[in-house]
């Protein structure tokens, strides 16, 4: 694993620490992340879409 | 097997028209003065991996298509083609097609097609002399990381802005708190204050009380029954606003009177016959240039066309010239102000003239006035355009026709304004009535407030939750990041150290530090200790040790992140770093990277020799092409020979007459000789802070040193008498040095006179029987051969 592998997976393992967070935004941040096609407004309708589902459950 | 480069073929690129390498995958060291093409070499080896062209990049006015192509050739000619071992495989970059390396050269390329394999002096300076940032960049470079930095960027964008779109709705709802003061005549800042504040109004007019938000529209409707006429409020809210508007236009102004003043300015300049046009203004900007340069050049001519002229006279007319234009030109600046106010003040006019015949539209009673005021806006409209053309000094303004229709205007104006308060007064409100009207109206305010506050509120709290988790993944994510990043850097820094000990032994400089800066976004700082005390290392070092650094830093970051790659390119890496240190680049470049394929690249003579010397003493000569760039011409591009000895490359200039070349060949030679007798003498030389010395500063020192140095007394004649011989002639060595317009006439038996004598000083220091040179052992207090196999080693003793 490279560097950006490890900055990847050190990073999803601390979100998902904080209880805070949706999972729903993790699981979606990381298929962004992957595709390599990040812009502040993706992450942003990562951002909403994973805090308004987890506000309807 | 590793990846290596067999040949490199460059047609039509920079200064080569067509070139041919071999490389045989082996190390290449490349030797050519300056503008031979060993750049042109590097940069065609950076164009076939990465599609640029480091120093092209980014430069206003340089472009790679424009400046790579050799200028004889077009962009489509460019081609370089590099064949690989393992498989014999051919690869070639165009300006329109990059190389496809087959899949078992993956690893090779992903690290050659960023470039982070070539090290150029100008780069060095990136990791040394930059600012963090800059350093955070180059390194991230190496290690892989730019797209994290990308991502980290975009995060912290949308951060930002969200902090911003929060604070946005923040402010909205605290001017809409402030409104609500304002009408309610309290201090609100809570939503639940609003009802507390707006039934106190309602208990005051004896009114029933809101005991809801949803109540809002009930109790409007209760208070309106109380009222006995059937209200339209819409209608006396209409009149009302077009009684407001006319009782503020029917105030008496002063627009005539500022047309008049306006026509008066006009009419002054039209009987000067001043032209305001673009010409007047180029012939004021063309006086100020002319003046200007009769000023500064002091000449006598006209810089037009050349015709003598009598200055002081000219000047003087410009003078008085510009004086009037610049007077005329503030005059007309002025018509400028007022037209544009008086303008203003007529477009007002009509927009409130435009509004009230809007406003009127349902009254039936106002038929005549609603056809007579578009006939008036009309003139209004036409009258602006005449003010216009007016200040452009085409005509004068007809104020006495404006003042007629004006008064028209008002007459118009005033029967509207009686025909209004007729109709509001048939509606009789009594002042009760009005007073209702006015709470009915506040509520209606109040209820349109509190909705948008409401939904502002909702908004503010999604976007706060969004920002918080627009913080943490950032914040997260920058935090994850410069862990990871220092690791690495603590990871290379034993490499770092190492590499530069190796360079620098016993001098005072240790734990360097690279070192990620935790309040900024990508940041990296360099320390170094030395002298006690941890600094930026700019602060308490030469450049050569600030260079020899950078290459260490660069190496370390190659030895860890290119390891799928052998390719390593030194474009001309060394200049300021001084002969021993050279030596020890040389140590750790086959000590450390010998499984590498080096491409060196070097105008220096010196540092080429040193380069071959260790190639000898590791035996490694085998796995190295030494080469040597001996002409360049733009037809013919660099003319590439493998390496000859020193003296055969005299030699050989002396003989086809090539005086410069063979000069500045003999003078490195003797820099050279100098700087090892010195070295081997351990001779007291004046530092210089550079690292580089000249037969100036070598000279007298050597020769000193040797006389005070040797007790015997048959070798000191011997070597003295090899110096005396090159007194006569040492001018000679500073003489031909680079671009000394002198050396053109210094003679070819002269220099031959003066290479032949440096040769035979060198012979001096040789032993007779090996031909080694010989070495100073101090604590037996001898100078000797200084090959253990030597047979019959010299042996001089010193003092």
């Amino acid at each position: 694993m490279g560097i950006q592998g490890e900055i990847f997976e050190e990073f999803f393992r601390k979100l998902s620490e904080d209880e805070a967070i949706p999972s729903s935004i993790i699981e979606k941040l990381k298929e962004l992340l992957e595709s390599g096609e990040v812009s502040q407004e993706r992450i942003f309708e990562v951002i909403k879409r994973g805090y308004n589902d987890a506000s309807n459950d | 097997m590793p990846v290596t480069i067999k040949a490199i073929n460059i047609h039509a690129f920079r200064g080569i028209p067509d070139l041919e390498l071999e490389l045989d995958g082996k190390s290449v060291i490349i030797r050519g003065e300056n503008g031979t093409g060993k750049s042109s070499i590097v940069n065609a080896i950076e164009f076939f991996f990465t599609g640029k062209v480091f120093h092209l990049e980014g430069v206003k006015g340089l472009s790679l298509q424009r400046h790579g192509p050799h200028v004889h050739y077009s962009p489509e000619d460019v081609r370089i083609e590099i064949t690989f071992n393992p498989g014999n495989v051919s690869l070639t970059r165009t300006f329109t097609s990059a190389p496809a390396p087959p899949e078992e050269f993956k690893d090779y390329f992903q690290v050659t097609q960023k470039g982070t394999f070539i090290l150029r002096r100008s780069q060095i300076l990136a990791f040394i002399m930059s600012r963090p940032a800059d350093r955070f960049r180059a390194i991230g470079s190496i290690i892989g990381i730019e797209r994290l930095d990308e991502i980290e960027l975009e995060m912290m964008r949308l951060r930002d802005n969200l902090r911003g779109e929060v604070e946005s709705i923040e402010s909205r709802i605290d001017t809409l708190f402030a409104d609500l003061s304002r009408s309610l005549g309290e201090t609100i800042t809570k939503i639940e204050e609003i009802l507390p504040a707006l039934n106190k109004i309602l208990r005051e007019a004896n009114l029933p009380e809101i005991e809801a938000f949803e109540d809002f529209d009930a109790v409007s409707e209760e208070i309106l029954k109380a009222i006995k006429k059937d209200v339209n409020m819409e209608v006396i809210k209409t009149l009302k606003d077009v009684k407001s508007t006319l009782e503020t236009l029917l105030k008496p102004d002063d627009v005539v009177g500022e047309l008049e003043n306006l026509n008066e300015k006009i009419e002054q300049l039209l009987v000067e016959g001043f032209d305001l046009s673009e010409l007047s203004l180029l012939e004021s900007k063309l006086l100020e240039v002319g003046k200007s340069i009769l000023e500064k050049e002091k000449r006598d001519t006209c810089p037009l066309c050349e015709q003598r002229i009598d200055r002081e006279r000219l000047l003087s007319k410009l003078h008085e010239r510009l004086r009037i234009l610049r007077s005329l030109s503030e005059r007309a600046s002025e018509i400028r102000e007022i037209s544009v106010q008086v303008k203003r003040k007529l477009e007002m006019l009509v927009d409130e003239l435009q509004s009230i015949l809007t406003k009127i539209d349902p009254f039936t009673e106002l038929s005549e006035e609603k056809s007579e005021l578009p006939r008036k806006v009309d003139f209004l409209r036409s009258f602006m355009r005449e003010i216009e053309t007016a200040t452009e000094l085409r005509n004068r303004i007809q104020v006495q026709k404006f003042n007629q229709q004006k008064e028209e205007i008002n007459t118009l104006l005033s029967s509207i304004l009686t025909k209004c308060k007729t109709r509001l007064e048939e509606m009789e409100l009594t002042e009760e009535e009005r007073k209702l009207l006015e709470i009915i109206s506040l509520i209606e305010q109040v209820k349109i407030k509190v909705k948008d506050i409401s939904k502002l509120s909702s908004e503010l709290a999604d976007y706060r939750k969004f920002y918080e988790l627009a913080e943490k993944i950032y914040s997260t994510f920058s935090q994850v990041k410069k862990q990871k990043v220092q690791e690495i850097y603590h990871s290379i820094q034993g490499d770092i150290q190492r590499f530069y000990s190796l360079l620098h032994p016993n001098e005072p400089h240790r734990n360097i530090e690279l070192i990620v800066a935790l309040g900024k976004r990508a940041s990296t700082e360099l320390k170094i200790e030395s002298f006690g005390q941890k600094e930026d290392p700019r602060a308490l070092t030469s450049e050569g040790h600030l260079d020899s650094l950078g290459l260490c830093i660069f190496l370390a970051f190659v030895k860890k992140f290119n390891e799928s790659c052998s390719l390593i390119v030194l474009d001309d890496v060394v200049t300021t770093v001084d002969a021993r240190h050279r030596e020890n680049i040389c140590k750790l470049l086959i000590e450390e990277f010998g499984d590498k394929q080096l491409i060196i690249t070097t105008h220096d003579g010196v540092w080429y020799e040193q380069l071959r010397a260790a190639q000898r003493a590791y035996g490694v000569e085998g796995n190295f092409k030494n080469l040597s760039i001996v002409d360049w011409s733009v037809d013919t591009g660099p003319i590439i020979r493998p390496y000859k000895p020193r003296w055969e490359r005299i030699q050989e200039k002396i003989v086809s007459g090539d005086k410069i070349g063979a000069g500045n060949e003999g003078r490195q030679y003797l820099e050279w000789l100098l700087e090892r007798i010195c070295e081997l003498t351990q001779a007291p030389v004046p530092f210089k802070s550079s690292g580089r010395y000249t037969v100036g500063d070598l000279y007298d020192p050597a020769k000193k040193r040797v006389k005070e140095l040797i007790k015997d007394e048959q070798f000191k004649a011997h070597v003295f008498e090899r110096f005396k011989n090159l007194d006569l002639m040492i001018i000679m060595g500073n003489l031909l040095s680079h671009n000394n317009i002198l050396a053109e006439n210094v003679s070819i038996d002269e220099v031959e006179s003066f290479c032949n004598r440096v040769k035979e000083l060198h012979e001096a220091f040789l032993c007779p029987e090996c031909g080694r040179f010989i070495n100073y052992y101090r604590d037996l207090k001898i100078l000797r051969c200084s090959n253990s196999r030597c047979e019959k080693p010299i042996e001089v003793k010193t003092k």
